[in-house]
């Protein structure tokens, strides 16, 4: 299932919420946009589930049969999922023929390539320029002008281009 | 509330949220349940529905 969250990038096209319709119409959006089957839940406004669950904009999280949790990730990621769902159907075949199985605790960092390029051009289609100058100038902030400077590079290439295009 | 729902994303991309992830909640742990809404019918639902009849998978998101 999805459960929505806050606006991580608010701007132009999908402003931060302010109410519960807002947030049921920008998570039904969502659902038509990606054509999403699953369950799609909406969290309330002050984000109580999502501050439980540790507050990052794309975490993911398997939940066992019993309640307790199985697997968590600050990002999320299809091929990990695909790992642990595997493995936690082949334990619950393995339990039912008669297995006896014993948990064992694992941590792992795994990483993900980092296309910051495609990124900020999703969030300009999706959302608008302004949520674009904000993630570049974040990423200047956190990590060094040297990481944000093929982005600010793309988005001048990116204006000129409009520029060129107007009557 | 209006901090959670901030209008602009934030200077320092939430990086003491990250730095506390992997503390806020362990694996072994109950998983937190509440009451959400399902989209497609407005109506409220317990999130602890999902895993009764078994795992089930829980991401956390939105179109931004």
């Amino acid at each position: 299932m999805f459960v929505y969250t806050r606006e991580a990038h608010p701007g132009e096209r999908y402003a931060h919420l302010t109410s519960i319709e807002q947030k049921l119409g920008h998570a039904r959006d969502m659902v038509a946009r990606d054509s999403l089957s699953r369950p799609m839940l909406v969290d309330d406004l002050g984000g109580t589930l999502h501050h439980a669950y540790g507050r990052l904009p794309n975490m993911s999280y398997v939940i066992g049969g019993g309640g307790r949790v199985l697997y968590r990730a600050s990002w999320t990621d299809a091929d990990n999922l695909d790992l642990v769902l595997d493995r936690v159907v082949r334990q619950r075949v393995e339990r039912r023929a008669g297995a006896m199985h014993r948990p064992f605790y694992a941590e792992w960092q795994p990483s993900v390539v980092a296309d910051r390029q495609t990124f900020i051009e999703v969030l300009l289609e999706t959302v608008g320029p302004r949520a674009v100058t904000e993630f570049i100038d974040a990423v200047g902030h956190t990590q060094s002008e040297q990481a944000a400077r093929p982005l600010r590079q793309w988005w001048q290439d990116h204006a000129s281009r409009q520029t060129e295009q107007e009557p | 509330m209006s901090t959670y729902n901030y209008k602009s994303f934030p200077l320092d991309m939430d990086e003491a949220d990250f730095h506390a992830f992997p503390t806020t909640l362990t694996v072994g742990e109950r998983a937190p349940n509440g009451e959400v809404l399902d989209a497609a019918s407005g109506e409220p639902v317990r999130l602890s529905r999902y895993w009764r009849s078994g795992p089930c998978v829980i991401e956390f998101g939105s179109i931004t």
